[in-house]
């Protein structure tokens, strides 16, 4: 059974728009537009799936998140979370879910982190036992030890965005969402940040729906992927289906034992840097190529691989974008 | 409830505590009772308004500025800038409502003020024999009880003005206003003796009344029992009124909030 699942979910804005009206009409009527920022999203994720969720700015990503996580009401369609209707915001659901977003405002600015933990405890009502016992997990998981007694004003981005992460935690959710969890950090942070999610899942089987725009968090945590693009889904399947789908195209990487310019008729991806040659083909006519490469030029060396994932992820997401 | 009640008290008092500079300075620049107090001073001093002597308006005023202290309330603002800017987001997630850690940032915040002007009124009243002050303890009880429901009805008022910022971009003007009226009725320019017999009706039977003039004239000996269970019957209509509307309103803002931020 799905502990997410969501049909037809439709979120419009009313967004005030500048008046072409003079005088007083102008004064008293503020023109008002609808945007739909979510036409029609369907899809189920079941317990214990990270699913990430990408697309370019706009595309609808964060107000889904909102919409599942009770924050938004939607226009329409339906919502389901472990067997709630997040927008009604009953208690039980909000004890076992989680929304961590991109500025992270969970902390108590002035006071340690220590004191937010404290806030949350009352707040969600967790036992002495189940406090300490989450607190220590998560000081050992995100290596918050020195950093928890430090006015929050005073810590590191990477600091805050670990103790944030642990607040938002420490009632330790069935469900996760994530937005954006590592926007802004340095790349250790990124890996701490990564390292946790996973440690947390395989330890709690708990369901997580990511998104990003770093797409090492997409390719290191999510088996499964939804592309969203002008607020539908354009692709919802596997990362290894996605990256078969797109995978027209081959890249030959060569080693030459000269340096001499390489000219290949009819090739125009060709970068050359010294003996390195990189050439993009289609994928059926890249075994024809390397065999010319081979009777032709003094080859050291020579692989053929597929684009790299995130090459593939970042058409998929611009086409996505332009549909 | 009540476990977390103490969990966000002891939370929020830490807050007010780092705070506490700002507190001072805020309480030294309350300077507007002791301002009308030199203006009604000077009026006695010609005429004798409403009957009213130089030693009344000396208290009036005096714990006008210690009720002010423990009652003023900043939460409008908060709700404000937490519906506007997307505040709230991080707070609907959570199991508790926004309101209870909000009350008990602004009972902690009252407290702490509150204490420097508690402990100035009860030296004044131990050098100052001929202070005014309750006729009695239960004219004293029920003066602190008049106190606690000017703060519950200021909470719920600036709370449920506050969440038209659901559908307004500006309710910190719409508060003002609400206050600008309230300023006259609730006794802060003049208390509501000097007003005509109509005009100090309407203010009794108004929220404001019960905002300031209901407590320091408890406070000050001004009030028999009889008549102040009448003002806080008064004060506990209004409090329910503000009560349901805020609920209301808050219900209704949350289906058209359009969480801004992320």
């Amino acid at each position: 059974m799905p502990v997410i699942t969501v049909r037809e979910l439709t979120r419009h804005y009313r967004v005030r728009v500048s008046s072409e009206q003079r005088g007083l009409r102008r004064l008293l009527r503020s023109p008002m537009t609808t945007v739909p920022a979510v036409a029609g999203v369907s899809f189920s994720l079941e317990a214990g799936e990270i699913v990430g969720f990408v697309g370019p700015n706009g595309a609808g990503k964060t107000t889904v998140l909102k919409c599942l996580s009770g924050v938004l009401h939607p226009t329409s369609g339906t919502v389901e979370v472990l067997g709630h209707t997040p927008h009604h915001r009953h208690r039980d659901l909000l004890r076992r879910i989680t929304l961590v977003m991109g500025q992270r405002n969970q902390l108590l600015w002035d006071l340690p982190t220590w004191d937010s933990f404290l806030a949350n405890q009352a707040i969600y009502g967790l036992g002495k036992a189940e406090f300490q016992a989450a607190v220590e997990e998560l000081t050992e998981l995100l290596a918050l030890g020195p950093v928890l007694r430090k006015p929050v004003r005073q810590l590191s981005l990477g600091e805050r965005a670990r103790c944030e992460l642990a607040a938002a935690m420490l009632h330790r959710p069935a469900v996760l969402f994530l937005d954006e969890p590592t926007l802004g950090l340095d790349f250790d942070a990124q890996d701490a940040v990564r390292s946790f999610v996973r440690d947390y899942v395989a330890r709690h089987g708990a369901t997580v729906l990511l998104t990003s725009h770093y797409l090492d968090d997409i390719t290191t945590l999510a088996s499964r992927v939804m592309i969203i693009g002008s607020g539908r889904i354009a692709y919802d399947g596997t990362l290894t289906e996605l990256v078969g789908v797109e995978d027209e195209e081959r890249v030959l990487t060569v080693q030459l034992a000269t340096a001499e310019p390489v000219v290949i008729p009819g090739v125009d991806a060709l970068r050359q840097d010294g003996t390195t040659i990189v050439i993009r083909a289609p994928r059926d006519e890249a075994s024809a190529l390397a065999a010319h490469i081979l009777n032709h030029y003094p080859v050291r060396d020579i692989a053929i691989a597929g684009p790299p994932l995130e090459d593939v992820l970042r058409k998929k997401i611009t086409k996505a974008a332009r549909s | 409830m009540w476990q977390t009640y103490r969990g966000l008290l002891v939370v929020s008092w830490r807050e007010a505590m780092a705070f506490r500079a700002g507190l001072v300075v805020y309480l030294l620049s309350t300077v507007f009772p002791f301002v009308m107090l030199g203006v009604w001073l000077t009026v006695s001093r010609q005429t004798s308004p409403a009957g009213l002597d130089a030693e009344y308006f000396v208290a009036y005023y005096v714990v006008t500025a210690v009720v002010n202290q423990l009652t003023t309330v900043w939460v409008a603002y908060i709700w404000d800038r937490e519906i506007r800017l997307g505040g709230l987001n991080a707070r609907l997630l959570r199991p508790r409502d926004p309101v209870h850690h909000l009350l008990c940032q602004e009972l902690c915040r009252r407290a702490l003020a509150g204490s420097v002007g508690v402990a100035a009124l009860v030296v004044l009243l131990v050098v100052v024999p001929g202070f005014r002050r309750p006729g009695s303890v239960a004219e004293a009880a029920l003066a602190v009880l008049a106190v606690l429901a000017a703060f519950a009805l200021k909470f719920l008022m600036a709370s449920a003005i506050s969440m038209l910022a659901f559908w307004l971009t500006q309710v910190g003007r719409i508060y003002m206003l609400w206050w600008g009226v309230g300023f006259f009725l609730s006794g802060w320019i003049a208390p509501l003796a000097t007003l005509p017999e109509g005009l100090r009706s309407v203010a009794e039977l108004s929220p404001f009344a019960a905002t300031l003039a209901t407590p320091v004239h408890a406070l000050i000996g001004e009030l028999p029992a009889a008549e102040a269970l009448r003002l806080l019957g008064v004060a506990a209509v209004w409090i329910l009124i503000f009560l349901v509307l805020y609920r209301v309103l808050w219900r209704a803002g949350l289906r058209r909030y359009d969480a801004v931020g992320s």
